[in-house]
């Protein structure tokens, strides 16, 4: 084959790869247009809190000025507000103390329960790690209605001991399913380092 | 044998007997392997029963009874839903919300995670990060967010139409506006559920398949249409019907919106149970209606349950 029938053909690939990475380079392009898009769509909420948690009272009650942005001026009065004069504070101890208690509930009964369940063999463990899954797809608005009169009936329902009752429900399959499945993994690589 | 102990252990049942004078089976059984796996999995079986099965079965049970729960009516609750026009329509609102809420965003997840996938790797970490910034938010303060973004008087959306020139639109006031104003909340906080667990099957799909398919001339729509969509149906099917089951039972974001107004037109099975279960005081009738959910959910959870499974068995 001489060099002057290859010539044409080495042409033709130069120009394939050039328009590939035209191509590649508007599919990029075209790729973060629509992520901004989307990046929009899903931070509006959390942008809007967080101008608003910085706005004057006078500036909000005033309703004309632009409520996307800050325009008489960053304040932290919202706060001071929230920290001094209202019981949000007890209400935050409150939320520390309820998820203490449910995330050492949660972990301790769940982290024993992945263990046994993902290491050893019992009779009935197969039946029972399904049924873990199928009680983490039970939805908590199912329940809800039966766990406010068990709640009712002990007398816990104006107290933060009636939601550390209620919330392993929830949390407890979750996490045993989700720790079923690295336990019996570790198995696996820990068998395979020893054979 | 007085103090025969009747147990179950790896073999299935058996007596151990437990003599005052030497504790020798006991302890053999109590070091069983079997026997530990067993009391470890205890405190889940207790919490399983006591607060998932018994308040099931005292739900169906609660369901039968009259408001005062005094009597026993059978099925009368369950027919007086039915014959509830309210109840009919809370039906209709609850599969359109579910399915199309589902439907977009499978959708989105979809597109995003393929842009995401497009990326080059070092940027992809970051856009991700952003994208997924809902799902960590709790949902009952982004839902507050969003109710302040449509609030009728001052909303910060209707501020944006006027000045663009278009008339204010009564984003929750209206029927169809507030079903909209609900559908589009639940659809911006479980899409990026769904392009976390598309971005990992994307990953998951082996590349040589797509060299292959560039070799022999396919453009970027085949390739989606015969390697990435075959090759991701199992968890697209799972994650379809792992959200159509939350979505359904969806509670907080049409609580908070709209309180399932208004006349009633927002109302989902979970708001509706509440409204009539707690709020009203007839719990009988709360039980029956969130009830109803029942069927739909345990259907999906069986079709979940054989694509895990089959999913388990193609990994490995």
């Amino acid at each position: 084959m001489s060099t002057a029938a290859l010539a044409p053909r080495v042409n033709a690939g130069l120009q394939l790869r050039s328009s590939l990475s035209r191509n590649r380079r508007w599919a990029l392009i075209t790729s973060y247009v629509f992520l901004v898009a989307f990046a929009i769509f899903f931070l509006i909420p959390p942008y809007y809190m967080i101008v608003t948690a910085f706005k004057s009272d006078a500036e909000m009650a005033r309703m004309a000025t632009n409520p996307w942005i800050i325009a008489d001026g960053i304040t932290l009065d919202q706060f001071r507000i929230l920290l001094t004069q209202t019981d949000f504070l007890t209400f935050f101890r409150n939320t520390i103390i309820v998820t203490v208690c449910v995330v050492t509930i949660t972990m301790v009964v769940s982290v024993l329960a992945a263990f046994s369940l993902g290491r050893m063999k019992f009779w009935g463990s197969g039946v029972l790690a399904t049924g873990i899954f199928l009680t983490y797809l039970v939805p908590d608005t199912l329940l809800f209605i039966p766990l406010f009169q068990i709640v009712k009936a002990l007398g816990l329902l104006n107290s933060y001991w009636g939601m550390v009752l209620v919330y392993p429900t929830l949390t407890v399959p979750f996490c045993t399913w989700i720790m079923i499945g690295y336990s019996s993994q570790s198995r696996r690589s820990s068998m395979k380092r020893h054979l | 044998m007085a103090d025969t102990v009747q147990t179950w252990t790896g073999s299935g049942l058996r007596g151990v007997a437990v003599a005052p004078s030497t504790l020798q089976p006991l302890r053999r059984f109590l070091g069983r392997h079997s026997t530990i796996a067993f009391l470890m999995c205890l405190p889940l079986m207790i919490i399983i029963a006591g607060l998932v099965i018994y308040p099931a079965c005292f739900s169906i049970y609660l369901s039968m009874l009259n408001r005062a729960q005094t009597h026993f009516i059978g099925l009368g609750n369950f027919k007086f839903l039915l014959s509830r026009d309210v109840f009919q329509m809370v039906v209709e609102q609850t599969a359109i919300f579910a399915l199309s809420a589902v439907l977009f965003k499978a959708l989105i997840g979809l597109i995003t995670a393929h842009l995401i996938n497009n990326l080059p790797a070092k940027g992809q970490r970051k856009w991700r990060g952003m994208l997924l910034v809902p799902w960590v938010i709790p949902l009952a303060l982004s839902s507050l967010g969003w109710w302040w973004l449509f609030d009728p008087t001052h909303s910060a959306f209707n501020y944006v139409l006027e000045e663009l020139g278009f008339t204010e639109i009564p984003w929750l006031s209206q029927p169809a506006w507030a079903r909209f104003s609900v559908i589009l909340v639940n659809v911006w906080f479980g899409a990026p559920f769904f392009l976390i667990m598309y971005l990992a099957a994307l990953k998951s799909v082996p590349e040589q398949l797509y060299e292959a398919a560039a070799i022999d001339g396919a453009n970027a729509w085949q390739k989606f249409v015969h390697i990435t969509l075959p090759m991701m149906r199992n968890i697209i099917a799972i994650t379809v019907l792992f959200s159509l089951i939350v979505t359904f039972a969806n509670f907080d974001i049409v609580q908070i919106m709209t309180g399932g107004g208004p006349r009633n037109t927002t109302h989902v099975f979970a708001t509706y149970a509440f409204m009539l279960g707690i709020r009203s005081g007839d719990l009988p009738l709360g039980a029956a209606t969130s009830l109803f959910m029942f069927p739909i959910l345990a259907v999906a959870a069986i079709f979940i349950l054989r694509g895990v499974r089959k999913r388990g068995r193609e990994i490995g």
